[in-house]
């Protein structure tokens, strides 16, 4: 690997692993306060956010590393440019899969046990 | 290092790598996990589970790296070794498809802890009274 595919790659890791902050900071201080409020157990609460927290590293850990980086030196920059965007597309699809069957499984969560806690 | 050298290192060191994730996985979900089948409402469903988890978390990591094939398309293994950037591709793929395989199981145990969950002691009404005690 050259030296500007390893800096490409790195670029794509760092944005990979900024957008699994991003969306950890803006849900896990909602999540954990549902989750509180609905398992009633706060080892299920805490099961249940760092699952969220390892899925997300792990879709952006798969996206990234998944991406082949073989450039030539001689390639032009938006070659490159192009390479970590297709990467990042990976990244956000892996992501996006991953908030669709954790959001399928909270629902579902919430559903039985608040209608357990109900009866 | 030849590239036959590079293959057979990186092999294991990839296969060790993706063991540890495995098992970093498993050391940081294991506590939650082993309080929340203290609440089973069948304990000895919560002790079969307890000592799945670390099968269940750590295997799928590995079956994501073994799934990955040096040999597609029927490639002989000198054409294999003949590119090395080939070999540092399969690297890549082997972790990305153990990412997905933990990601999956991951997903997979939440299903199952969340039926856990919803046959817990405290949900049913003996189990209620009982934490209540005699009135």
């Amino acid at each position: 690997m050259t030296s500007y595919n390893l800096l490409s790659f790195s670029i794509l890791l760092l944005l990979a692993f900024a957008l699994t902050a991003v969306i950890w900071t803006a849900v896990s201080k909602s999540l954990q306060g549902l989750l509180n409020q609905v398992v009633k157990l706060p080892d299920g609460t805490v099961f249940y956010l760092r699952t969220f927290l390892i899925g997300l590293l792990l879709a952006a850990a798969s996206g990234g590393i998944g991406t082949e980086f073989n450039l030539k030196t001689s390639d032009p920059f938006m070659e490159y440019v192009w390479k970590v965007a297709s990467g990042l597309q990976n990244v956000v699809l892996y992501m996006l899969w991953l908030l669709l069957g954790y959001l399928a499984l909270i629902t579902v969560l919430v559903a039985v046990l608040r209608s357990r806690h109900e009866q | 290092m030849n590239n036959e050298q590079f293959l057979i290192y990186s092999y294991f060191v990839v296969g060790a790598f993706v063991m540890a994730i495995g098992l970093a996985v498993y050391a940081y979900l294991r506590r939650p996990f082993a309080g929340i089948t203290r609440k089973f409402r069948n304990s000895h469903l919560g002790i079969i589970l307890k000592r799945l988890f670390p099968v269940g978390v750590v295997l799928p990591a590995l079956s994501g790296f073994l799934s990955v094939d040096y040999q597609a398309c029927n490639m002989k293994y000198a054409k294999v070794v003949a590119d090395r950037s080939y070999l540092i591709n399969k690297n890549q793929e082997q972790i990305k498809a153990a990412c997905v395989f933990l990601m999956l199981a991951l997903l997979v145990w939440g299903v199952i802890v969340l039926a856990g969950l919803a046959m817990r002691k405290e949900n049913l009404p003996y189990g209620r009274n009982a934490e209540r005690g005699p009135q």
